[in-house]
């Protein structure tokens, strides 16, 4: 963390979780399209795995470059994919926590994805439909905010409103177990689903964020982090 | 319960439509749907809520 800036503003949380992650990722500001780079902080990796700051790829990548499919990377929106693609520790895995302090500066399509199909990032922009299946996160329902689990396009959604407001500084959490997704805003438990829960390996997971499909669209990560849970957690 | 049309994108990204039973209900005052494949699963929830 040596060479985090101080040029960041607004930085509203402590690092909660500091002592658990596995691959970190510090304050990258998406401008636009593209990422910050001038107000970029840095990004560090620990335990087993390595997270890979860069413009396009596959998993543990920040990705915000440009272009005209929605089904790769280069989609026309900011977004940020992590995982445990990278990991390399042979202990079981019983679930995974993605954990994110995050600000959306404009109108947001999908908030924090969690795709469970590796080979297919892409979700859908048109309104609030979001077409593809095997799906764990939050997105926007005709302006609700809704956590949602998708399982071979069969779901279960919790109304999250009373909850998040997704342009204030806000710690998100979605800790994934097999058969359960429970989502905490800000350290509270705020949906718990146990049907229609994707049954893909959590090491096929990958998390991704992005922010509206419209080119004026930004949005601030203050930290984020995956953590494999390595024993089952009651 | 309701019935309800959903769309769903099979392994070739090919669109198909489905009908699933939605149940809702509000769970810490916050409203939840949950959908099944089956009526009778829907039914069997339904009534585990009660």
């Amino acid at each position: 963390m040596s060479s985090v800036s101080s040029t960041i503003p607004d930085r509203k949380f402590l690092l909660p979780f500091v002592s658990r992650y596995d691959f970190l990722g510090v304050a990258d500001r998406f401008d636009n399209q593209v990422l910050d780079t001038t107000n970029k902080w840095t990004s560090i990796a620990s335990g087993s795995g390595t997270v890979a700051i860069a413009t396009s790829g596959g998993r543990n990548v920040v990705s915000c470059n440009t272009g005209t499919s929605l089904g790769s990377n280069a989609g026309l929106k900011p977004k940020l994919k992590i995982g445990l693609d990278g990991y390399s520790g042979t202990e079981a895995i019983a679930g995974m926590d993605i954990d994110v302090i995050i600000k959306f500066s404009h109108a947001w399509d999908n908030g924090v994805i969690t795709d469970t199909t590796t080979t297919r990032l892409a979700i859908s922009n048109s309104g609030s439909s979001m077409t593809q299946n095997d799906i764990i996160g939050i997105r926007n329902d005709a302006g609700v905010p809704t956590f949602v689990t998708d399982a071979s396009g069969v779901e279960t959604t919790t109304d999250i409103s009373a909850d998040w407001t997704e342009t204030t500084w806000s710690w998100i959490k979605i800790r994934v177990l097999k058969n359960q997704a429970i989502l905490y805003i800000n350290g509270s438990e705020v949906a718990n689903h146990i049907t229609n829960v994707p049954t893909a390996s959590v090491r096929d997971i990958t998390a991704m964020i992005n922010n509206s499909s419209t080119t004026a669209t930004s949005f601030d990560i203050d930290y984020f982090a995956v953590t494999p849970l390595k024993s089952v957690i009651a | 319960m309701k019935q309800e049309i959903t769309t769903i994108m099979d392994e070739n990204g090919i669109k198909k439509e489905m009908t699933v039973y939605v149940v809702e209900f509000f769970e810490d005052n916050r409203k939840k749907r949950v959908a099944f494949k089956t009526k009778t699963a829907a039914q069997k929830y339904e009534a585990s809520l009660k």
